[in-house]
């Protein structure tokens, strides 16, 4: 673990694990009651686990249809555009996620710059947590409008989990600069 | 020791092959060359033909060339490619060059190998490539004229209407955009079916259609029965005349139960509808996820786009991706400000405006598609909410209560492989 470290570690697993489970989404047969394109279990609950990496997937999809626009659907070895998507973004949040594991073991956290940037990403965590908050409460705000009510709701309690820690760690971090500038003042 | 300049290749905008490549054409002047060396001049003489290609380029970056015979082509410029046919043919326009008179305009259909299938002299602009093959292109002089898939003209339009994205038509005035009466146009299932790549022009080559038309026959001589398009207006006409007013049973049944007042719902069935054919749309599945307002309304769009929405929606509606076939499909919830937005197989559409029981089933199932648009609520909390189990539960329960009228689908059991069909 520690030749490799977090950083490779964690990412790896993730898209090991976000690709099993949405190929398992993908063999699970609509129920004939539901007239709407449905939200299997296993992938809303792998949507779940990477929660920002799904939300990352949405908003680049939404910012940028390129493929939507130009060309029908496309998938890459059964896999949609949007996955392929949420795949990178699992990527990028189980290196960022690993990066600070490794950097918590090695004692570097105090070694952080206490500067603008610091407070801004911070800020940005919390911002992310906060949308996290409000679609995880979907299952108690509109459930009627979900096709999958069971699995949305397992979703829901990792997207909460998600949400708390990304109020937590931040806020934390926060408490702490905020209290050692005014110690040092 | 010699040199001279090479003559310039002209080439013609790519246009897009389906969503496998890019094709576009270009002349070669090739031939013979002469070096004149009698004192003065020394200059080079290019005895030379103008020859076309056709190069098809693939995703990949690999190119083919065809050397094509077409007729001699004005020298200046190849033949531009401007729409993609049905059969994935090329309509574009050229000069054509004869011994007299030089730069006369043709409209030319060819294949991707380059072989002429027809040409048509004047001065013709592709607009539209039809579902049957053939072309609608416009005049200098404004007209509209129809060719058949052999080049054949078959009838004038008058003018072209501008189309939305929606299919809306529309006249361009003054001091007003108005909505016309749609000339109802079946545009090819390729992706340059209109000429600027889309109906924004923008040279974005889309796959038509995202929102094709339902079958309509606005002209139906006495005593025929109409279209699915015509059938499903006027049931809409009918259910908005019906919640405009009073309506008891509106009132008891559907909206005492979930929530919000029949005026709301008159409001939004006002709005301009959305009603096409789901059999025939290449719009994406993601699509059906809308966006209403509020913080629920982002909320539950995020939700809906978590769950896998591959495909488009005549995919969808084919049982490809969804292991079922759908008859009615909608937008749940609709676009915040927006109408219904439904997707029908047209076969359950009722083909009658007499006000009778099939008419009713067309409105019940309306009722029943709209209550998903404004609410954003699924199949199986309505049910839940009207205590109804059966196939298809909300559009039988509304038939039933609402409008007091018994009239079942064709195919109506669950796992009945063909898709609910009115008894036409």
């Amino acid at each position: 673990m520690s030749k490799l470290g977090y950083r490779m570690i964690l990412p790896i697993a993730h898209v090991s694990l976000a690709v099993l489970l949405l190929g398992l989404g993908r063999q699970v047969h609509q129920p004939t009651q539901i007239g709407f394109p449905y939200s299997p279990t296993p992938t809303l609950v792998c949507k779940g686990i990477s929660a920002p990496a799904a939300l990352f997937s949405i908003a680049v999809g939404a910012v940028a249809p390129f493929e939507r626009l130009d060309h029908p659907p496309i998938s890459f070895s059964g896999f949609a555009i949007d996955d392929v998507l949420f795949l990178f973004g699992v990527v990028i949040l189980w290196y960022l996620v690993g990066l600070a594991i490794d950097r918590h073991r090695a004692q570097r956290q105090r070694e952080r710059a206490h500067n603008a940037l610091r407070i801004f990403i911070d800020l940005l965590l919390i911002g992310l947590a906060m949308v996290l908050l409000l679609v995880s409460f979907t299952p108690i705000l509109a459930p009627k409008g979900l096709t999958n009510p069971t699995g949305a709701r397992i979703a829901a309690i990792l997207w909460l989990t998600w949400s708390l820690l990304l109020f937590l760690v931040p806020g934390i971090n926060l408490t702490r600069m905020f209290r050692s500038r005014d110690s040092a003042a | 020791m010699f040199s001279s300049q090479l003559p310039p290749i002209p080439f013609s905008s790519a246009i897009t092959n389906a969503d496998v490549g890019a094709v576009l054409t270009f002349q070669v002047h090739e031939g013979e060359s002469y070096y004149s060396v009698t004192p003065p001049l020394q200059t080079t003489v290019i005895q030379a033909t103008a020859n076309s290609y056709v190069a098809n380029i693939s995703t990949g970056g690999g190119v083919s060339l065809s050397k094509v015979s077409w007729p001699a082509y004005d020298g200046a410029a190849p033949v531009q490619p401007i729409l993609q046919a049905q059969d994935g043919s090329y309509i574009g326009t050229a000069l054509l060059e004869t011994p007299f008179r030089a730069g006369i305009p043709i409209m030319v259909s060819f294949n991707q190998s380059g072989t002429q299938k027809w040409s048509v002299n004047g001065n013709y602009q592709p607009q539209i490539a039809t579902a049957d093959g053939g072309v609608i292109a416009t005049t200098p002089a404004g007209g509209t004229v129809k060719f058949e898939a052999n080049g054949n003209a078959t009838g004038q339009l008058g003018s072209a209407p501008v189309r939305s994205w929606v299919n809306n038509s529309y006249s361009s005035g003054e001091s007003a955009v108005t909505s016309i009466a749609a000339q109802i146009v079946k545009y090819a299932q390729v992706f340059t079916a209109i000429a600027g790549g889309n109906r924004s022009q923008n040279g974005t080559s889309v796959q038509e259609e995202w929102f094709p038309e339902l079958p309509s026959c606005p002209t139906v001589p006495p005593g025929n029965s109409p279209c699915p398009r015509e059938a499903i207006r006027d049931a809409l006409a009918k259910l908005r005349a019906k919640v405009s007013t009073n309506c008891p049973a509106c009132d008891m049944f559907v909206f005492s139960i979930l929530g919000r007042d029949r005026t709301q719902f008159y409001k939004y069935l006002s709005r301009a509808p959305r009603l096409f054919d789901g059999t025939r749309s290449n719009l994406p599945a993601q699509r059906l996820c809308g966006l209403a307002e509020g913080l629920q309304g982002f909320s539950q769009w995020i939700d809906c786009l978590l769950g896998p929405k591959s495909g488009t929606v005549s995919q969808y509606m084919a049982g490809v991706t969804a292991n079922k076939a759908s008859s009615a499909l909608s937008q749940t919830p609709s676009d915040n400000g927006e109408g219904p937005m439904i997707f029908f197989d047209p076969r359950i559409i009722c083909n009658i405006t007499d006000g009778g029981a099939k008419e009713v089933l067309n409105e019940a199932m309306l009722f029943h598609e709209a209550i998903h648009g404004l609410y954003g609520f699924q199949d199986p909390s309505l049910e839940s909410s009207f205590s109804e189990t059966t196939n298809p539960g909300i559009t039988y329960y509304l038939e039933n209560n609402v409008f007091g009228t018994y009239l079942n689908y064709l195919h109506d059991v669950v796992g009945d492989a063909e898709p609910m069909q009115c008894p036409n």
